[in-house]
């Protein structure tokens, strides 16, 4: 281990992914999406002009002021609204005009369709559930409708990160905050091998490993909760929830904090390695079972759990796991690389110490 | 069976001295009586108790309980001399001196979490619906408490019995079995509850409780060896 963490190839590495995610993390463009809408809800019957507000939209690319192939529909379970006629003011203004038929199905006395906007250049783009209709003639029979033109799912020409709703440009918060926790993680498995080796070997070597590794995994476990904090506030809009994970992440930091005291508390060096070793696997195990267990049983605002789609579902073309994946590798590699450093200075004022007091 | 023997005689002891000194459960018991008493007076006092909710009753009930058992157990491996422990460390097996602190914490957690049982049915009102499902957590909540402080007061010890150090080590590991505990309870405030909605918070329980005997069993003879 020692030999592994004084080679110099894989900081070369870690700094190599750290830069490639900075780069490409804020570089890379969100996808194209709808911001508003304006007017939100008409009549059936009724000829509706709709201002379409793009996100990072490029409805004049190519096409001069023609709007060529733009095309925009209105959708729901049932029907599919195609609009007349679409007009492009510039690049992120776009006129749709819908003729909605007085006959048109209402299940309950508004539905609400979502706006979808196919463009050659963007691909598809929508906004879910924001055009509402309404009946006010109930006396008419009603019908399904479905547009002549075909709505098709289409990949945009450029590289972009998907825009979603809530989440918009704070989605390159991935690559940061998630690396932060598989770094603590890490750290915490480096520190706990390090103590079972420490309890094997009685090498207090080890013990100067694992005693590093959750100095550096504290450190990352705070700016994990650090970057997640920014991310809540933004998103969930509070700092703190009541949520499995920041729990799971808050009782961690209280064990290896704790960790840290308890070594400070004890004066005899062999006791404190013994006593911290013993701390430390009991520690992990447990705290391995808290984070594990207990968000399955209580729900989570997290992706991917209580009903929320994982951060997999809108990456459908990989943009995200083409910066996701270097990102952790890069992070997990700087934690090492940190801890080795710690390590390093830590044998060195042992040694130095061990030296000085010889006669 | 030698490690049994040895075991059942290191339990006899320890419910020897406790049966002679009446000071470690009697203090507990009186301790629990007062944080009860405090909360009675509290509640009344806001004319608050005819309508304490569930919830409430099941958080106080699980809080005075984790102080209780912190105060009980924190003296496991400092109420004796010194001296005695180095003879033990000559005569005993390790192994056999953490299964019997384990059996004898369980012991004193079970009569604790009992006796603080009745005396919030006295004061504070009886919620208890399935007895069944509470007695199982008030037996699997003893476990629990007793694995995880028995091991932590050996830790603690080694830095001089520190109370301080005693909570801050504890609180956090104990918090999965409180939070099992707390969800587990809440059932036994509803009539006819089938064992397929608590069966994966028994079944975690269990798991936690078995982890920490293996864990302790493991662990205790590398501190004990000093």
């Amino acid at each position: 281990m020692y030999n592994f963490l004084k080679q110099w190839w894989w900081k070369v590495l870690a700094t190599v992914l750290i830069i490639y995610t900075l780069i490409m993390g804020f570089l890379i463009p969100l996808g194209t999406g709808i911001v508003d809408i304006e007017p939100s809800k008409t009549n059936a019957g009724d000829t509706v002009q709709v201002k379409i507000e793009g996100y990072n939209s490029h409805f004049l690319k190519g096409n001069g002021n023609q709007s060529l192939g733009i095309k925009a529909f209105l959708k729901n379970d049932e029907n599919l609204l195609c609009a007349a006629s679409v007009e492009a003011k510039s690049d992120r203004t776009l006129w749709a005009t819908f003729e909605i038929p007085a006959d048109l199905k209402i299940e309950s006395k508004t539905d609400f369709y979502s706006i979808v906007v196919t463009d050659p250049y963007d691909g598809t783009f929508f906004l879910a559930n924001a055009f509402g209709i309404s009946r006010v003639d109930t006396s008419l029979s009603s019908r399904n409708v479905s547009c002549v033109k075909e709505l098709t799912i289409e990949k945009g020409a450029a590289t972009t990160f998907p825009y979603r709703e809530i989440l918009y440009e704070t989605i390159r918060n991935l690559f940061f905050h998630v690396p932060m926790w598989f770094a603590m993680i890490a750290m915490l498995i480096f520190s706990f091998g390090s103590s079972i080796a420490y309890l094997n070997s009685g090498n207090s070597r080890y013990d100067i490993y694992a005693h590093q590794a959750v100095i550096v995994g504290v450190f990352f476990g705070i700016l994990g909760l650090l970057s997640g904090m920014v991310w809540a506030k933004n998103t969930w809009g509070a700092y703190w929830t009541n949520d499995p994970r920041l729990n799971g992440a808050a009782v961690g930091e209280l064990v290896y904090i704790a960790y840290l005291v308890l070594r400070n508390s004890l004066t005899n060096d062999i006791t404190r390695s013994k006593v911290s070793a013993v701390y430390n696997i009991f520690g992990f195990v447990i705290y391995i079972v808290f984070i594990f267990v207990v968000p399955r049983i209580n729900d989570s605002l997290h992706p991917g759990q209580g009903g929320n789609p994982a951060f997999s579902n809108y990456d459908l073309d990989s943009t995200l796991r083409l910066v996701f994946y270097p990102a952790c590798m890069g992070f997990i590699l700087l934690a090492f690389w940190l801890s080795a450093i710690l390590i390093r200075m830590e044998i060195i004022s042992k040694e130095s110490a061990f030296i000085d007091s010889k006669p | 069976m030698q490690l049994l023997k040895e075991t059942w005689l290191l339990v006899r002891k320890d419910l020897l001295l406790e049966w002679r000194q009446k000071y470690a459960l009697a203090g507990v018991i009186l301790y629990v009586f007062s944080v009860v008493y405090l909360v009675y007076t509290a509640l009344s006092a806001d004319n608050a108790l005819k309508d304490i909710e569930k919830k409430t009753w099941n958080i106080l009930f699980w809080v005075t309980i984790l102080f209780a058992a912190v105060n009980a157990v924190v003296k496991s491996f400092n109420q004796e001399s010194r001296e005695r422990y180095i003879y033990y460390y000559t005569i005993l097996d390790a192994r056999a001196v953490i299964l019997a602190k384990l059996a004898y914490n369980t012991l004193i957690m079970l009569v604790l979490s009992s006796i603080s049982s009745l005396i919030f049915f006295l004061m504070i009102g009886n919620p208890v619906q399935s007895p069944v499902i509470f007695v199982l957590s008030l037996v699997l909540g003893a476990i629990g408490f007793s694995f995880v402080l028995t091991m932590l007061s050996a830790i603690a010890s080694k830095a001089g019995g520190n109370a301080t150090l005693m909570a801050i080590l504890s609180f956090p590991l104990l918090l999965p079995t409180i939070m099992l505990l707390q969800k587990l309870t809440r059932f036994a405030f509803l009539p006819d509850v089938p064992y397929s909605s608590y069966d994966n918070f028994l079944v975690s329980m269990l798991a936690l409780d078995a982890a920490l005997a293996a864990l302790s069993y493991i662990l205790f003879p590398y501190l004990w060896r000093d």
